[in-house]
Formats: C-alpha cells, sequence, structure tokens
C-alpha cells in the first residue's frame, strides 16, 4: 500500500519546523580606537565571503549559521578604523615587486566554528564560539603572520524562538572578535616587530 | 431550591476567591537588603545611570529579565533616576563594554576614561553612574509529592509540591565623574513555593525575584539619589 499525501506532507511540516538558519544582518558599531599609521589592503576570500556552517546533529533540529555577510561586515569596520587607510584587493600579491601603496595586507580565515543549545549544554543557555586565522602579509606579500582569533558569545533562552537566542549569540561573538582585533593587534609582537616598530623609528627619525 | 443552590456556589466561589487572594498576598519570604556607600552620591535631572550585567566570562549570567526590570523600576516613583539604554551605551563605548574588554574593578576607571573620545562620549550623553548587576535566582530545595488524573468523569489532583529559591543580587556603583567606586547595594530574598491539591491545586507561589527586583531598585534609587556622607 502506497502511503498516502498526508504523511509526506507531516514529514516536510517537521523537517521545515526543525531546520533553523541564522542570518546576521545586524549592523555592528564602529570600534572607538586610536588608528595606527598603516595602509592596509584587504583581501577576503569567496569562502570568507560566504561563510555557512550546518550541524545537523544537535538532537533540536538542523541549524545553519549563514556567516558571511555578517563576516565582511564585522572585519570591515574594525579594519577601517584600525589602519588609517584601507582597500579591498582582488588578491594579495605574489612575488617580489612591492606594491607602493600598501604597507601591508591582511586576509581572513575562518578556522573553526561551533555552537551549544540548551539541550546539549543542559542550561538555559545558547553559546557560540568562532575561531579565525588573520594571515598579516608584507607588501611584497610575503606572510609575516598567522594571528588565531578566538570569539565567544552567549544569550539566555528568554521564552523567545530558539533561533533569536541563537542569532544574539553569534552577534556577540561577532562583536567579540571585532573587539579583539580592535584591542590586540596592536599588541600581537610579530605585528608591532615586523609594521609598527619601523612606523615607529621613521616618525622618530622624521622628528 | 434552584436559587439557594446558586446562592450557595457564589459564596463558595467568593470564598475560594478570597482564600487564594490571602495566600498569594502572604507568600513565604524573608527579604534582606544592605547598601555600603565609599562616597557621596547625587544626581542631576539631566544626568543618566546605565545599568550593565557583568560579564559572562567572569560570573555566572545574571538573567536578563532582572535587568530589565531594574531598569524600569529606577525609572518609576518619586525618586526615579533617568537610565541611559545598556545597547546603546555598549555600541557608542564599543569596544570598551564588550563581555571580553569590560572593566573588572573600578581602579581600571581613569585609564579607559584617558583613552581617545571616551570621556567625551559618556559627558555628552550624561551618564553619570554605571551599576553592574551580578547575582541569579537559584532552585536550593524541593519536594514533595503530587499527582494528577483525569478520566471521562472528571480530574483532579492530590499531595502536596515545594521548593526554595534563593535570589542573591548585588549592584555595585561607579561614579564616572569621580573615576572611582560610589558603594554597593545588595538583595538576598529566600522564598518557600508550595502547591497543595485536594482535588483542586492551589499554588502559593513566592516570587523571591520579583521582590529582590523591587527591593534592589527601591535600594538603588534611595543610594543614587540621597547625596548622604558614606556609611
Amino acid at each position: 500500500m502506497r502511503p498516502g499525501p498526508l504523511p509526506a506532507l507531516f514529514t516536510s511540516l517537521v523537517v521545515v519546523a526543525c531546520a533553523n538558519t541564522i542570518d546576521v544582518r545586524e549592523p555592528f558599531p564602529d570600534p572607538v580606537i586610536e588608528s595606527l599609521p598603516l595602509r592596509v589592503g584587504v583581501h577576503y576570500t569567496t569562502e570568507f565571503a560566504n561563510y555557512s556552517y550546518t550541524d545537523a546533529q544537535t538532537g533540536a533540529g538542523s541549524w545553519t549559521l549563514r556567516l558571511g555577510g555578517a563576516n565582511v561586515s564585522v572585519f570591515d569596520r574594525v579594519f577601517v578604523r584600525l589602519f588609517t587607510a584601507t582597500s579591498r584587493v582582488a588578491a594579495v600579491p605574489t612575488g617580489s615587486s612591492s606594491d607602493v601603496d600598501f604597507d601591508a595586507f591582511v586576509e581572513p580565515v575562518v578556522t573553526n566554528v561551533e555552537f551549544s543549545l540548551p539541550l546539549q549544554s543542559h542550561t538555559d543557555q545558547y553559546a557560540v564560539w568562532l575561531r579565525y586565522k588573520l594571515n598579516v602579509y608584507d607588501r611584497t606579500g610575503q606572510l609575516l603572520h598567522e594571528w588565531p582569533v578566538s570569539a565567544y558569545g552567549q544569550s539566555e533562552d528568554r521564552g523567545l524562538s530558539g533561533a533569536r537566542s541563537m542569532t544574539r549569540a553569534v552577534v556577540l561573538a561577532l562583536r567579540d572578535a571585532e573587539a579583539t582585533i580592535a584591542t590586540q593587534f596592536a599588541q600581537e609582537p610579530k605585528i608591532r616587530e615586523a609594521l609598527l616598530h619601523p612606523k615607529e623609528i621613521a616618525h622618530a627619525g622624521a622628528q | 431550591m434552584p436559587a439557594r443552590s446558586e446562592r450557595t456556589r457564589l459564596v463558595l466561589t467568593k470564598a475560594l476567591a478570597a482564600c487564594v487572594s490571602a495566600a498569594l498576598a502572604s507568600s513565604c519570604m524573608t527579604s534582606r537588603l544592605e547598601e555600603a556607600k565609599n562616597a557621596a552620591t547625587g544626581i542631576r535631572a539631566d544626568e543618566a545611570v546605565v545599568i550593565l550585567a557583568t560579564s559572562y566570562h567572569r560570573n555566572k549570567p545574571t538573567e536578563g529579565g532582572f535587568v530589565d526590570c531594574i531598569a524600569d523600576r529606577v525609572q518609576r516613583g518619586s525618586r526615579h533616576v533617568k537610565v541611559y539604554s545598556d545597547n546603546q551605551f555598549r555600541d557608542a563605548l564599543f569596544p570598551w563594554f564588550e563581555p571580553r574588554t569590560m572593566p573588572q574593578t573600578p581602579e581600571s576607571l581613569p585609564e579607559l576614561l584617558a583613552r581617545p573620545g571616551i570621556t567625551e562620549r559618556i559627558e555628552s550623553r550624561g551618564i553619570r553612574y554605571v551599576v553592574w548587576l551580578n547575582g541569579t535566582t537559584e532552585r536550593t530545595g524541593g519536594g514533595g509529592s503530587l499527582a494528577c488524573a483525569i478520566g471521562p468523569g472528571g480530574g483532579g489532583c492530590f499531595g502536596f509540591g515545594w521548593w526554595e529559591d534563593q535570589a542573591r543580587y548585588q549592584a555595585a556603583v561607579w561614579d564616572l565623574r569621580q573615576k572611582a567606586a560610589a558603594g554597593t547595594v545588595s538583595a538576598d530574598v529566600h522564598g518557600t513555593s508550595m502547591i497543595p491539591a485536594l482535588v483542586i491545586p492551589l499554588p502559593l507561589i513566592a516570587r523571591t525575584q520579583t521582590a529582590a527586583c523591587k527591593g534592589l531598585a527601591t535600594k538603588l534609587q534611595q543610594f543614587i539619589t540621597e547625596s548622604g556622607p558614606p556609611t
């Protein structure tokens, strides 16, 4: 006996009801920081700009975090304030020819995404971990540093829909990434040594 | 006869309603409110406070509903204090009040306020105090047994269930003009809720978190508006 249309309809409704997609469209704030004296070319790979993470084995349906648009928005915000001048570039240069327009190039990469639901953590919290790697290149395209940036956000289940609480946790994790880059970039020893010390010495020499 | 039966039912309904109201009004709670003042306070009509939960990297997160409740109640009554939106404050001072970067002690205030643009942004918004909320409401005990059943002839519950909640919150007040801690206000409310059931369950709920919110908000208003000497 062939199953009628009703069971199929019920199954598809359950599948739709249990598929959660988080697409962050919230604007991110401009950091209140002093700019570093650097002209930087910013390269976003297609993978980074369209990044999406899906976990179907949560025990509470399938969850997809579409992070690409938010990634670009967050990194644009922080780079514009962190450096005196920024421009998007189609690619990081290769070879020995130096690009006179830039002091350095940066290229963020998503290395890992994790989340936990209240059902999994036995708390009332939705939690999100984002891990990035910020590749920093000199003006010739030589890799200077691969800086790991970890970010975390959590949001309580306040009787909102699970998707709204998860969205809040993702937004907080993205803000954490932005805050970490804004406050820590200039503190990274390799970046200081390769990019900022020469500028400071040149500035002191000019005075 | 029908008229008498109707009258009896009305009297019983009124008696039951009165019992429930009396029981709910006299919920079983004990509360303790304390304050410790380090410096004289006071606030002008054009000044505001911002109420923030402490970082979830440091403590168990304070319930968002409790933070909202305090912010709402502090703005009410004869000693009302203007409250600036916590989200707008975080955005305006980003990234310095995020969970990872927010100042942990009042000693770090001078360094933070010396950063370019920070003091100007705080002053242009008229923010005088930051109130840091910390604490949670926890279930500390419970017991009893309550069973309900339903059948073709009707349904009902029998038994007795109870539980205890402890609401412990602290508000640390930082004076941004003085760049120092003004003091703390705390609320500790313990409540026992119970549900006796003989056919109809009669829930007697102790609203410990609401009581803590009311008490802490009132004490906080008093702490900020009364420019008395330190205690």
